[in-house]
């Protein structure tokens, strides 16, 4: 296991690289440069202060030599400045990851809690009522594109019921808790239904799979009740596909929620990505990538260390 | 493959919508671009069943024409990342060593960068061109297959079915098409289905982020966010992009749960 | 977890209904403002107007007439009141009495020495400063004593009135190069951002808002500015902005033209509509043999101009919230010029000079000569949902003629680098004047704003004139014959002047809007705030 887990490991360096040469290569070659953003707003711009911006921003060199002197700084955890502050990339991700981090984990929890009613309600009462309900409702939630939803959302309840806020983390000089669990609400509720469906399936599926399942039938078999075959052997089970999904998933803990964040002007990564792209904050975006696929790389690897633990039929070599 | 009754039925309403869609330049009362200022986002009447946008065209034709875009890129991203993908999972698996490794090792680093952060990246080559746009969307959406695809080899061939094709004198070539792809036929529709639903969602998140195909090219997701800055005195002109867009994604992600239970190989 | 996060929720819930706009004992105004902030110096920023200048003054800002009015300069020197002399070599010598008493943040004093260090910083070429060019025509500075500043201009120049929008703090800056100050951080990030102005850095947190306070030692009085705090809350989504405004949780926003009619009936908030100094027009580019050939001709472009109907554009696309031009100069500038006006919408008239001009009716109803079509592709910006539906309209009025446009649409920053470098046919744009009525940097035929390759020698040397005067009045009657001659020659087609509506708090008073880039915050230090 250790050896498997060493290996992973060091498998993950040729990955990174690779995955910062693609990422490079495909912002780079986006048309357009950095003072797109200087003259997006119409003012007039000396030709001279441009020049003067893009040297200084080292972006009229080859690209094989930008690149290595990112890839240079990279190595030793220097990812560069941003373009259009002149900060540590590292130290504006910093500033803005927690945000997302705690929006999707709201919105993981959310999910998590009514995929598993969801699931639970259409794995052991199949085909009934409630589970045609759940299983509608959590479609519909992952139908909907999720800006409409948002939006929808915030005319509801925060415009014409006025019963939550619906922008920022907080009401500014408020420093409850029930202030900055007021404002995640909505945007926490809305980015949840794009997994609840997708979780609950697989839940259920798994939880049926199991259930006619050799072992199950042998344990009712055998005189357990119903309650304690379902505690000890379904949920375990179903659990390991379950778990892989949504780790899977949690790899997008760092980019998922790029229209969300718009939306409630959540102060999360998402949204700096984006205007670093409308900036060509090359720095930036390299930064946020680089990170956000280390995070889906090791979540890999975190989903295929649970799923062998949960299911001992699958060993891993 | 065959599916129950309730299934059959989601699949029969996509074919028409995408039929009647798909006959948009013949029958739409309208032609998508005519600007008319006196009839701005006016309601619903008999000269325009669903009302007219802020640009005083009519809705009905509009959502006909966009919904041509929305689905042809639906379809075609999710045919041409279903093919990408099934072409390099089979070869990775049915030809294993070297090759197996460097592919997978591909599909990893396509996996790994983050999807809408670099379909932002991608919208900004793509511009207006609707093909542009679908050869970005199936960009982002072919590595799960390809894992699928070389699990269900891998799996066809531990069970020694490549073993006899190969002792009756099967080419690999032969084998790889005319055993392996229709056994994993089933899985392919799955996430062929599930993938046409993600490429009209990605579509319409572009739109809203304002990239994505631009106006006046009609798509369900542009129209829905055009629909948003005037969405509380003119609900309908976002319910109508909207409820297609509901409908048909609905609809295919049923059908792909329809097809789900049956796929097993051999 | 489920009841208590329940119960957790409803505490939020009852805590923010609590907190409306402006409650407790401070004055708090609350702004949604609609873009984030880079950094805050002024002179190096890409999108800060209004949260800077409430920090960092200097010698003018404009008012709500398009005027320079003088903030840290007590007067602004005119031939009139004697404080501009012409020397006899040429050169020109503007004498700027400073405010005295004038304190920094931080306590020291402001004196003449800063507007010279600042002077030094923009002209230094790594500053990075995007009018540094008008600078460099300044060739000594001079501080007689600590509240007189003295320029030498190389000569007469018209804008010598519109420099120095901020001053920058030398004893925080002084002993950096332009680069260093350029990168340094305090004062880009706010711990050592020091103005002289009604408001000081109080926090920046980051994508979310800035919090600026209240200045005590303020230059205008004790009792000034009449806000303790003022928190810009970052919006830049237009529907949660408009959203945020209805819920009534902000004092102030800016929305869209087309979000007006949402908010109208709102109670509590008045929605203005700021004239700015952006006037929405069409560009056609003669740069390309086929430029050339379709737009070469004058008759082709007043038959382009004739088939556009603005009127209709105003007050149907725009709903009435924009007002027609017909220069770019603004409506509200003295020197603009009334009776410079482009032709009115005549399709018949435009069909006529086409036919004139050679082009006639083809099969499909696109004109055509010696066997080219009369059709062009217009270059939008993606995203820009306002010029993309006036492009639509415009598209629609020329098919009327027999005019064919066809749309490509580029993002932003790759759409950026084809306008800039003159690869398009044909573009619905804006540009963001300053007050200063300047155009040369437009229209002559080295501008460098000029991407149309319209070149017009007469019009050089007039434009040319009417920034090397200090007589307002020549200036006025050369400004005059240039915005006359631009519409004679007709090589560009302005649409009309952009308008950005404010939703402002009836509890505000004192707002007197402003649409240049100093923006409508100009004189925050005199809004009170209705509790």
């Amino acid at each position: 296991m250790s050896g498997y887990l060493g290996r992973r490991l060091l498998q993950m360096v040729p990955l990174l690289l690779g995955i910062s040469i693609v990422v490079f290569a495909v912002i780079q070659a986006a048309p357009g440069g950095p003072e797109g953003a200087l003259l997006a707003a119409g003012r007039f711009v000396d030709p001279a202060a441009i020049e003067a911006y893009r040297a200084r921003l080292g972006v009229d060199q080859p690209l094989p030599v930008q690149y290595l002197r990112w890839l240079g700084a990279a190595v030793s955890g220097d990812l560069g400045a941003s373009f259009s502050t002149s900060r540590p990339v590292l130290e504006m991700i910093g500033e803005r990851l927690p945000a997302t981090i705690e929006l999707m984990g709201a919105a993981f929890a959310i999910a998590a809690l009514a995929a598993f009613g969801a699931g639970a309600i259409g794995g052991f009462w199949p085909g009934g009522w409630a589970d045609r309900i759940a299983t509608g409702g959590a479609f519909l939630g992952m139908a909907m594109p999720i800006f409409w939803l948002g939006l929808v959302a915030q005319l509801v309840f925060g415009v014409t019921l006025g019963w939550l806020p619906i922008s920022g983390t907080h009401t500014i000089g408020a420093t409850s808790l029930g202030d900055h669990f007021a404002h995640l609400a909505l945007p926490a509720v809305v980015l949840s239904s794009r997994y609840v469906a997708s979780w609950s399936r697989y839940f259920r599926a798994s939880l049926l799979q199991a259930a006619a399942s050799d072992h199950v039938r042998t344990a009712m078999a055998k005189g357990l009740s119903i309650v304690a075959v379902r505690r000890a052997h379904l949920l375990r089970n179903a659990l390991g596909p379950v778990a892989s999904v949504v780790t899977i998933n949690l790899a997008e803990l760092f980019t998922g929620a790029v229209v969300t964040e718009t939306i409630f002007a959540w102060p999360g990564i998402g949204r700096l990505f984006v205007q670093g792209m409308y900036a060509r904050d090359y720095p930036l975006l390299m930064g946020i990538l680089l990170l956000g696929s280390l995070a889906v790389v090791v979540m890999n690897l975190v989903a295929d260390l649970i799923y062998g633990a949960l299911d001992p039929r699958v060993r891993l070599r | 493959m065959r599916l129950d009754r309730s299934a059959r039925i989601v699949v029969a309403a996509l074919v028409t919508l995408a039929a009647v869609c798909f006959a948009a330049p013949w029958i739409a009362p309208y032609p998508p671009d005519a600007v008319d200022l006196t009839q701005l986002r006016a309601a619903p009447s008999a000269a325009h069943w669903l009302g007219t946008d802020e640009l005083g065209r009519d809705v009905l034709s509009r959502l006909l024409f966009g919904g041509r875009a929305s689905l042809a890129l639906g379809v075609l991203a999710a045919l041409l990342a279903t093919a990408v993908g099934a072409g390099v999972g089979a070869t990775a698996g049915y030809l294993g060593g070297g090759v197996d490794n460097l592919l997978m090792r591909l599909t990893d680093v396509a996996l790994a960068i983050p999807t809408l952060p670099i379909a932002i990246v991608l919208g900004a080559y793509a511009g207006n061109s609707l093909p542009a746009l679908i050869a970005a969307i199936a960009a982002l959406s072919w590595m799960t297959t390809a894992r699928v695809v070389r699990g269900e080899v891998l799996t066809l061939r531990e069970t020694g079915f490549v073993a006899a094709a190969q002792g009756l004198g099967q080419s690999r070539y032969g084998t790889i098409r005319r055993h392996l792809l229709p056994n994993t036929a089933g899985v392919l529709a799955v996430s062929a289905t599930i993938a046409v639903g993600n490429a009209i969602l990605v579509e319409s998140a572009l739109s809203f982020l304002g990239l994505g195909v631009q106006p006046p090219t009609p798509t369900w997701g542009n129209m829905l966010t055009d629909a948003q800055a005037t969405m509380a005195t003119r609900p309908l002109l976002t319910v109508f992009p909207g409820l297609a867009i509901l409908l048909v994604i609905l609809g295919v992600n049923l059908c792909g749960e329809a097809l789900r239970p049956r796929t097993r190989p051999i | 977890m489920t009841a208590r996060s329940l119960t957790v929720i409803a505490l939020g819930v009852l805590a923010a209904c609590g907190d409306g706009p402006g409650a407790g004992d401070r004055r708090i105004l609350r702004v949604a403002y609609e873009r984030e902030i880079d950094l805050l110096n002024p002179f190096t920023s890409q999108n800060l107007a209004d949260i800077s200048y409430t920090m960092i003054e200097g010698l003018v800002t404009t008012d709500e007439n398009n005027r320079y009015v003088p903030v840290l300069a007590s007067a602004i020197p005119t031939m009139a009141n004697g404080l501009l002399t012409v020397e006899p070599n040429g050169q020109v010598r503007a004498t700027w009495p400073l405010r005295s008493g004038v304190l920094w943040h931080d306590g020291a004093p402001f004196s003449a020495a800063d507007v010279c260090f600042t002077w030094r910083f923009v002209i230094d070429p790594k500053s990075e400063t995007y009018n540094r060019e008008q600078y460099l025509n300044i060739v000594g500075c001079e501080t007689p004593n600590d509240t007189t500043v003295v320029f030498t201009w190389s000569g007469e120049y018209a804008y010598y009135d519109g420099l120095f929008e901020a001053i920058l703090p030398r004893h925080i800056l002084g002993s950096m190069s332009a680069e260093e100050i350029v990168r340094y951080e305090p004062y880009n990030r706010g711990s050592k951002t020091i103005g002289t102005g009604p408001f000081r850095f109080a926090e920046w947190k980051s994508g979310e808002y800035i919090r600026v306070v209240r200045n005590d030692r303020y230059w205008r009085g004790a009792d000034l500015p009449a806000i303790d705090e003022i928190v810009w809350a970052f919006i830049p989504d237009a529907n949660t902005r408009l959203n945020a405004l209805k819920a009534g949780r902000y004092h102030f926003g800016r929305i869209l033209p087309v979000q007006v009619k949402e908010i109208q009936s709102l109670p509590g908030v008045r929605t203005h509509l700021v004239n700015s100094n952006s006037v929405m027009h069409l560009d056609l580019n003669v740069k390309s043999d086929r430029g050339r050939r379709l737009f070469g001709d004058l008759r082709v472009r007043q038959a382009i101009a004739h088939a556009i109907d603005r009127e209709a554009i105003a007050t149907q696309l725009m709903e009435g919230t924009v007002t027609i031009a017909n220069s770019p100069i603004n409506v509200s500038s003295s020197y603009h010029d009334a009776r410079a006006v482009h032709p009115a919408f005549d399709p018949a008239q435009a069909a006529a000079l086409l036919d004139q001009a050679g082009w006639t009716a083809g099969p499909d109803g696109v004109r055509q000569r010696d066997g080219e079509r009369l059709g062009f592709t217009m270059l939008n910006r993606a995203g820009a949902t306002d010029r993309i539906a006036v492009a639509q309209v415009i598209q629609a009025q020329l098919k009327a003629v027999g005019i064919e446009v066809r749309f490509e649409t580029l993002e932003s920053a790759a759409w950026t680098l084809r306008w800039r470098t003159g690869q398009w046919e044909s573009i619905v744009s804006a540009w963001f004047l300053p007050a200063d009525p300047s155009l040369t940097g437009l229209y002559a035929c080295d501008g460098a704003n000029n991407m149309t390759g319209f070149c017009d020698p007469a019009l050089d040397s007039i434009l040319e004139r009417s920034d090397r005067t200090l007589d307002p009045d020549r200036r006025k009657r050369d400004l005059d014959l240039a915005q006359e001659m631009l519409v004679a020659t007709a090589r560009t087609l302005p649409l009309y002047y952009n308008v950005v509506p404010e939703v402002v708090s009836r509890s505000i008073g004192n707002y007197r809007g402003s649409g240049t880039n100093f923006g409508s915050f100009w004189n925050v230090f005199e809004w009170p705030l209705a509790p």
